[in-house]
């Protein structure tokens, strides 16, 4: 192949890449709310009662959006630009890593775990910076549950890099794919599917919202279209948590290549992130709340047992 | 002529500093001091800048006009009296130079307005004299190829940094971080002496310069091992404590807060890395890479990491949180250097991943360089306008220092390793270094990539409580900080996002300085790829998406429509979190379920403070007993016997 020929190709795959991508990022926006409608419903159902439409949260959303922004007057300056900040990395999370189309962006699990965590983070920035101690209170514990979940999200990501030697999610043909059969990476698989729990702020984990009977917890100092943008973020790191999870462990390779094989990955990707997301849900409407303490401690306890996975994964197992 | 114009570049920074401390005997006090001291470093820091950039960039393209003469292995030999001095600036000690031109530059124009509030009370003189010497001296220490010329640029660097973390000297607490500081590393500096006099006795042959202590000592790891090892052991430990390396730290915590904020600035990010500089010249350069040291040095490093971060996060006094961030943050460069070692001494096909944790560490110690010195000057505003460090009382000031704010934000973000800010891509660096490796090393990256959680957590605290939530008390007579000081801190702040957004300028200028240690030649553009087949750096992606998308739903969404009420104050006249400390709230619960490491942390310190008194006692005795000249002449006697053994034994005297 000429060096003219391989360059087109080269552009060409990155475009594909890029509307791939793309296409991820928009189709997310609108999922993630679905998704959680339908998780809604399914507490709705667990606890007996009729429940909101699975169209609920985007209506709620879209009714949000369409309010000015409203925000806790005595709040630093930072919090006014958080909303918009994590909306821009939730986004970018979205274009990274890969979901319904197989965008090879180049995402790494380095990567893909920072821009995980930089929307918690921005959004936390946010919280802290608010005058109301629901809002600050909510925002030390979303800060302490993230120091605690990251021990685990560190040690799956370090066990599956040290079992592969590479950092690397390949969509096209996959380095990665979660062993079943050694005892490290089905450690990092269950640690992998707890920080996507966690980090979905379901029961008992769910301590960010310090008052929820009252208010929003971390969210109380927003209101309309700001507080739609941190709840849309929110939703949308949570679905892109569980997509990570099913692009480690689904081998992906056996749907083939083609259009074929691209129809199959969307119904695929689309059928294992719902059914894990109504999974979680059912998990979450059977929980109470658990105490910060008692939350951190758990996930020190899961923590351990990625430590235990990255010395196995170190020595091969 | 071409080469005196390259020789006159390298001693401009020993006659600006000649000529600032004759100026400063001139203008002893008020704004013309200050502006001697702010114009003359700015100055001598330009130079050193402009020195590390025309090595640095002649050494990567290759086509550097030798006319300039400034290349690495080129020595400046200066007749002297009694000794010649070798200087040598290669591309190692040009990215050292590059971290000391660029924090310097700052501190330096930061000072004008900063030293304000020591004109009534304290000499600026003094303070003038010894500041630009310890810049000068850094300078010294990292340009010089010659051991026992290094030893002495070494200890007059630690003289004069002494001198200014007591500069306060009418504060009780200065003075004691001062003694400690001087006592910890002179004490531990006659270790790393005896390492370098038993290295140039017996594995150099008497040679001092680095490049026969280069070839020659690595004959002595093969002839006389143990001894070696232990010559190295005791250079190392001589490091440590000026880098702050766990269990040698304790002195940093205490210094590093106690001095000027431009002084912070400038130990926190430049003179604890100039420890790693000479780390990397001793195991890579003067040794060969070994396991063993490559096991001790990232467990050293790890456990810093660890054990200054998790300090930090306990904090309520601002520098001091950032001085335990200074151990911390250490620790990751010190990982990297360990990574690189190990990675060397296991097998050819690693040596492109030892380059990657090398140019990791580097990369990370002049990232560490700019955002800790940029937060130790924020800092510094925030203690000059409000006259407190303290984190319970402070609090509103974004809207009152609203340039202040976001470059510490920028700061902020940098050190926790957000994309795409600089500290971002380091971090990446030394995770890919570490993370995907069967060995040990995965798990100290574990703790590396856990811990920059923690990193995280800290800096929402210190961020937040300082210019997020409504002040504990009102805000009228804050002091705004001037041009100068906003200035030196966009200065950093713009770089904390260029060196993330564009992470080919340095590297483009770390990647030489590979070379120099001996690992292998790293061609730029062949070292690119091979990371990209590792992972791919995202951070221009990142940064080329994030920001317009954050200016577009900004603009969209929220602009001038966002509504700002005033909420429910639970009754009281003012927000209710203005009653409560920091330190009642924020990460009570994590540090409670993680109390282990504090419990560690907390007996290392007892152990230390014991060993401290110990060593103290022994001191007083031996004090006492060479009040007489019987048991003196008994320790001489001793001591010759004992150099007659190791002679015999190594070979160096005939048996």
């Amino acid at each position: 192949m000429s060096t003219g020929v391989r360059d087109k190709v080269a552009v060409e795959q990155m475009i594909y890449t890029w509307v791939f991508a793309l296409v991820n990022a928009l189709v997310l926006l609108v999922y993630a709310p679905l998704l959680d409608g339908i998780g809604r419903k399914i507490r709705a159902r667990i606890q007996r009662r009729r429940g909101p439409s699975i169209l609920q949260t985007i209506y709620d959303l879209r009714k949000l959006y369409h309010m000015p922004g409203i925000i806790d007057g005595y709040s630093g300056r930072y919090a006014r630009y958080a909303p918009a900040l994590t909306m821009a990395l939730a986004i970018m999370a979205g274009l990274m890593i890969p979901s319904f189309l197989p965008a090879d962006t180049g995402c790494d699990l380095i990567v893909a775990a920072y821009l995980l965590v930089a929307v918690s983070i921005a959004l936390t920035y946010g919280s802290l910076s608010m005058s109301i101690p629901y809002s600050v209170a909510g925002g030390c514990r979303e800060a302490s549950l993230m120091m605690a979940s990251e021990l685990c999200f560190a040690g799956a990501i370090a066990s599956i890099a040290a079992a592969y030697g590479t950092l690397y999610i390949a969509v096209a043909s996959p380095i990665i794919r979660l062993d079943p059969f050694k005892p490290s990476m089905i450690i990092a698989a269950a640690v992998l599917a707890i920080i996507a729990y966690v980090e979905g702020l379901n029961l008992p984990f769910e301590i960010s919202e310090a008052e929820p009977e009252l208010a929003g917890g971390a969210l109380i100092g927003y209101g309309g279209r700001t507080l739609a943008l941190l709840m849309h973020s929110s939703m949308i790191k949570e679905t892109l948590f569980i997509a990570l999870l099913v692009d480690l462990v689904f081998p992906w390779s056996i749907l083939g290549t083609g259009p074929v094989g691209l129809v199959l990955r969307i119904a695929v990707f689309t059928v294992l992130t719902t059914f894990i997301y109504m999974v979680m849900r059912m998990i979450d409407a059977v929980y109470g709340r658990y105490t910060p303490r008692q939350a951190i401690r758990a996930l020190k306890r899961v923590g351990l047992a990625s430590i235990i996975a990255v010395i196995l994964a170190s020595i091969g197992w | 002529m071409i080469y005196t114009s390259s020789f006159l570049l390298f001693v401009l920074p020993l006659i600006l500093s000649t000529l600032s401390t004759l100026l400063l005997i001139i203008f002893r006090k008020g704004a013309l001091a200050r502006a001697v001291i702010s114009i003359t470093n700015s100055f001598l820091s330009l130079t050193i800048l402009v020195l590390s950039l025309i090595c640095l960039i002649n050494n990567e393209h290759f086509n550097f006009a030798l006319s300039i003469g400034i290349l690495p292995y080129t020595h400046y030999v200066i007749p002297w009296p009694l000794y010649r001095i070798v200087f040598r600036i290669d591309a190692l000690s040009a990215i050292f130079l590059l971290m000391l031109g660029i924090v310097a530059l700052a501190a330096s124009i930061y000072s004008y307005s900063y030293l304000e509030k020591y004109d009534k009370e304290y000499r600026l003189d003094f303070f003038g004299i010894n500041y630009t010497w310890f810049i000068t001296l850094m300078y010294l220490v990292i340009v010089v190829a010659d051991i026992f010329w290094f030893l002495v640029f070494w200890e007059l660097m630690t003289l004069f940094s002494q001198f200014l973390v007591s500069y306060e000297y009418r504060r009780k607490k200065a003075v004691t971080a001062g003694e400690k500081y001087f006592i910890l590393t002179k004490a531990f500096a006659e270790l790393m002496i005896i390492g370098a006099i038993v290295i140039i006795l017996i594995g150099a042959s008497g040679a001092t310069s680095f490049s026969a202590i280069s070839s020659k000592f690595k004959l002595m790891l093969y002839s006389s091992y143990p001894l070696a090892q232990v010559a190295l052991a005791m250079f190392f430990t001589g490091l440590m404590v000026k880098a702050a390396l766990v269990p040698l730290h304790s002195w940093l915590p205490e210094a590093h807060p106690e001095a000027p904020s431009n002084v912070s600035a400038l130990l926190s990010g430049v003179m604890i890395k100039v420890s790693v500089y000479m780390m990397f010249r001793l195991f890579l350069f003067f040794s060969r890479p070994s396991l063993l040291w490559g096991l001790v040095i990232s467990s050293i490093g790890t456990v810093t990491l660890i054990y200054g971060t998790m300090m930090a996060l306990r904090q309520i006094d601002s520098k001091r949180l950032l001085a335990y961030h200074s151990i911390g943050q250490i620790g990751y460069v010190v990982l990297g250097l360990g990574a690189c070692i190990t990675l060397l001494s296991m097998s050819p096909s690693r040596t492109y991943l030892a380059a990657i944790a090398a140019i990791g560490a580097l990369y990370h110690a002049l990232n560490h360089a700019i955002f800790k010195s940029l937060l130790f000057l924020n800092a510094g505003a925030v203690e000059f306008a409000t006259g407190t460090r303290n984190l319970n009382v402070l609090g509103g000031l974004s809207k009152v220092m609203p340039y202040t704010a976001l470059t510490a934000l920028i700061a902020s973000f940098s050190i926790s390793g957000i994309p795409p800010f600089n500290g971002f891509v380091s971090k990446w660096f030394l995770y890919v270094s570490t993370i995907p490796v069967k060995s040990y090393l995965p798990i100290f990256g574990f703790a590396a990539m856990f811990i920059s959680s923690v990193t995280t957590a800290s800096f929402m605290k210190l961020y937040t409580s300082i210019y997020g939530r409504p002040a504990r008390k009102p805000l009228n007579d804050v002091k705004k900080p001037s041009f100068s000081m906003i200035f030196s801190m966009a200065i950093l702040a713009f770089l904390c996002v260029l060196f993330g957004v564009v992470p080919f300028v340095p590297l483009r200028l770390i990647s030489p300085a590979i070379h120099e240690v001996h690992i292998v030649k790293v061609d730029f553009a062949s070292l690119i790829p091979h990371v990209l087949k590792i992972a791919m750096n995202p951070s221009i992606v990142i940064a080329s998406i994030v920001f317009p998308i954050f200016g577009i739903i900004y603009t969209i969404l929220i602009g001038n429509n966002m509504k700002s009420i005033k909420g429910w104050l639970c009754g009281r006249g003012e927000p209710i979190i203005k009653a409560i400390p920091v330190t009642k709230y924020y990460f009570e619960e994590f540090e409670e379920v993680f109390s282990e490491i504090y419990i560690l942390s907390d007996a290392l310190y007892a152990g230390l403070q014991k060993f401290s008194k110990v060593i103290g006692a022994f001191l007083n005795k031996f004090t006492k007993l060479s009040e007489s000249p019987i048991y003196m002449a008994f320790i001489a006697c001793l001591i010759v016997f004992l150099l007659l053994i190791i002679g015999l034994a190594t070979g160096c005297l005939p048996g």
